[in-house]
């Protein structure tokens, strides 16, 4: 292996060893003739021809021994090249250093990539480049299973390996931890509960012992009755538990009807009514608009009887109530008038019906569907309508009739009005000459007189309120309503 | 596709380094002592002797001159040997053979030679200094008891040697 060094500078010629011709290398010298050769060139030469190679003399590897101390650290400490020099280094160190520089710091010599599986030899200078690119960086070994796992995830895999060896804490035996369980189930030493423990059984001891406590135990001697007991509580509770399913179910049941009677109720609204026959449960969430004191069947039959007739007979509610039907071609105007206290068994209940019918719930027959009565309701309100409009036209003729003959009377009276007028006049003219021509005939005593008449004169033409100039508005202002009437 | 072509470039250079490398790993010690040799023969001051690789790319031929030792009746002559050395040089021998013809007793007419350290005396510690310079001393000190020329042997301290081998000696120089 003197080929492995190149020596920087030159060496003594009694360093060198005579058959590799370079400084000795772990030298030894023979026993019998005292030289001295490389150990690895003797060893070879012997092995060929077990002879000094220098004096012939027999020599076998048992005459060899190493070479004096001194000798080993003159060569040991000749300067040489690192190894790697052809490959770039250019450091130079002792002999012995050589290994330790290639080891530790060389960076040209070769280490094995770090990642397990990968072959490859790189520069250690190039190491990280390597890393960079190395196809197995992401691959690491389990030392419990040698099986490859990738990095991301190693250390959960190694904390669950199967093959990783476990101790078994009750009896010290060494398993892998994919056999523990199975180990654990047969362990002699691992501490077990009484089979009757489940019965109120408190012992509790090593897997060895369970045999001789089964043996005393009060539990096992009457295993027959409990396994019964056992079998029948388990009927029960499965009874049990299907009855309590079914109770939920129609407690659901019961919760959804409520509530569709609910929001029915909530949209029927004061139509609402609760029959007495169907329950009398529901007398309780029954709406407010029923009375909270329950009538019998027949009494309120009768309170439906004693509802507003125009409103029963709008509903056509005829049955039996003391009102003419709508349709009735004999109406009159006045039948729109009905009295107001229809005949009724209890009439000191109520003076006036509508005080009592209008903030109550519209009573309608219940037997009809809600979808009846309104119908109905439309029809009655039709029908409301209709009359309403043929009153009102029969009012307008008679208005009519009213007004003219309203109007030929004041036509009369004006002609009556106006005779009188001038029959006055007349009269006051036949005055009006007498009184001239006594003034003109008669002296002074006829003066004071006259003066007497002139105001009565100027009472006359001055204040027309009394006679005929008060009757002439009068008369325009009755033709004019008169007018507007017809 | 460049970058995968330059990291496969590299990988196939260097594992090719690594096989050539292998094999001359177990030839490394002997062309080390080669070439320890070739200097120790250019540095050396000995007279008559040379030797060199046939070619500097194989140190595993040489070729060598030896001149003949003054006093004797090679003195002025030159002879051409070759040496061929083994894989397993220096712990086996040399084959060394004249490549001039030499009318000698231990060398025969094709040149192989009769010399007991290139046989069984040969030892590790030899090198090709000190063959050629037995070499040397052998033709002036032939072992006439085991020759490989008879005839050689038996003219030996006779004129007719002379005689005979300047019959026989071509100058290398003149071939």
């Amino acid at each position: 292996m003197s080929a492995g060094f190149t020596y920087v500078d030159n060496v003594n010629t009694n360093l060198i060893c005579c058959i590799c011709r370079a400084p000795f290398l772990n030298p030894v010298t023979t026993r019998s003739c005292a030289h001295t050769f490389c150990l690895e060139c003797i060893q070879t030469a012997i092995s060929i021809t077990p002879q000094c190679p220098v004096d012939r003399s027999t020599l076998t590897t048992l005459d060899l021994r190493p070479a004096n101390p001194l000798l080993r650290n003159l060569v040991d400490e000749l300067t040489v090249e690192c190894p790697n020099a052809s490959l770039g280094c250019t450091q130079t160190m002792q002999r012995q250093l050589v290994d330790i520089h290639l080891r530790d710091d060389c960076a040209h010599a070769s280490v094995p990539c770090t990642h397990p599986g990968c072959e490859r030899q790189v520069q250690r200078k190039e190491l990280g480049k390597h890393d960079e690119t190395c196809r197995r960086q992401d691959v690491a070994m389990c030392p419990y299973c040698a099986t490859e796992r990738a990095v991301e995830g190693f250390e959960t895999h190694k904390r669950i390996c199967g093959r990783e060896e476990v101790v078994c804490p009750s009896c010290d035996a060494v398993t892998i931890r994919a056999e523990v369980d199975t180990h654990t189930a047969a362990c002699p030493l691992t501490v077990v509960a009484c089979a009757h423990s489940g019965n109120g059984c408190a012992w509790e001891g090593a897997r060895h012992a369970f045999a001789h406590h089964i043996a005393a135990c009060p539990y096992e001697a009457i295993k027959g009755f409990l396994s019964i007991h056992a079998g029948k509580v388990a009927a029960l509770e499965s009874e049990n538990a299907s009855l309590r399913r079914k109770v939920d179910e129609l407690e659901g049941g019961l919760r959804a009807a409520a509530e569709e009677a609910q929001a029915a109720r909530r949209s029927l609204g004061p139509w609402f009514r609760a029959d007495a026959s169907t329950s009398t449960s529901a007398s309780a969430v029954a709406s407010p608009a029923v009375q909270p004191q329950r009538p019998a069947p027949e009494e309120r039959v009768l309170r439906d009887r004693r509802m507003s007739p125009l409103n029963a007979a709008m509903l056509g509610v005829a049955s039996d109530a003391p009102f003419v039907p709508r349709t009735d071609p004999s109406l009159d105007a006045s039948s729109f008038f009905p009295p107001f206290s229809p005949p009724s068994e209890d009439a000191s209940s109520d003076a006036f019906p509508y005080g009592r019918a209008l903030p109550a719930a519209p009573s309608v027959n219940i037997n009809t569907t809600l979808e009846g009565s309104l119908t109905s309701l439309r029809n009655s309100i039709m029908t409301v309508s209709t009359s309403l409009d043929t009153m009102s036209r029969r009012h307008d003729v008679a208005l009519m009739t009213e007004t003219l003959r309203m109007h030929e009377e004041v036509q009369s009276l004006r002609a009556i009005v106006h005779g009188l007028r001038m029959q006055v006049h007349q009269i006051m003219m036949e005055r009006s000459q007498m009184s001239l021509s006594n003034l003109y005939s008669s002296g002074q005593t006829r003066t004071s007189e006259d003066g007497g008449w002139s105001t009565r004169a100027e009472y006359f033409n001055d204040r027309p309120s009394t006679g005929p100039s008060m009757s002439v508005p009068l008369m325009t202002t009755v033709r004019r309503t008169t007018e507007n009437k017809l | 596709m460049d970058l995968a072509s330059a990291h496969a470039r590299p990988r196939v250079a260097s594992s090719k380094a690594a096989v050539s490398s292998q094999s001359a790993e177990a030839s490394g010690s002997v062309t080390k002592r080669l070439g320890s040799e070739l200097m120790q023969l250019m540095m050396s001051s000995s007279q008559g002797i040379s030797a060199f690789p046939k070619t500097d790319a194989n140190l595993f031929d040489w070729i060598g001159t030896i001149e003949g030792p003054a006093a004797t009746v090679y003195a002025g002559m030159t002879f051409k040997i070759s040496i061929s050395f083994p894989s397993n040089y220096p712990y086996a021998a040399p084959t060394i053979k004249f490549d001039s013809p030499c009318y000698h007793p231990n060398v025969d007419l094709a040149g192989n030679i009769c010399l007991d350290i290139l046989q069984d005396k040969w030892s590790a510690v030899y090198s090709v200094h000190t063959i050629l310079l037995s070499l040397q001393s052998l033709l002036g000190e032939p072992n006439n008891a085991s020759p490989l020329n008879n005839e050689a042997a038996n003219l030996w301290d006779t004129p007719e040697f002379k005689t005979q081998l300047m019959k026989h000696y071509r100058s290398p120089d003149s071939a």
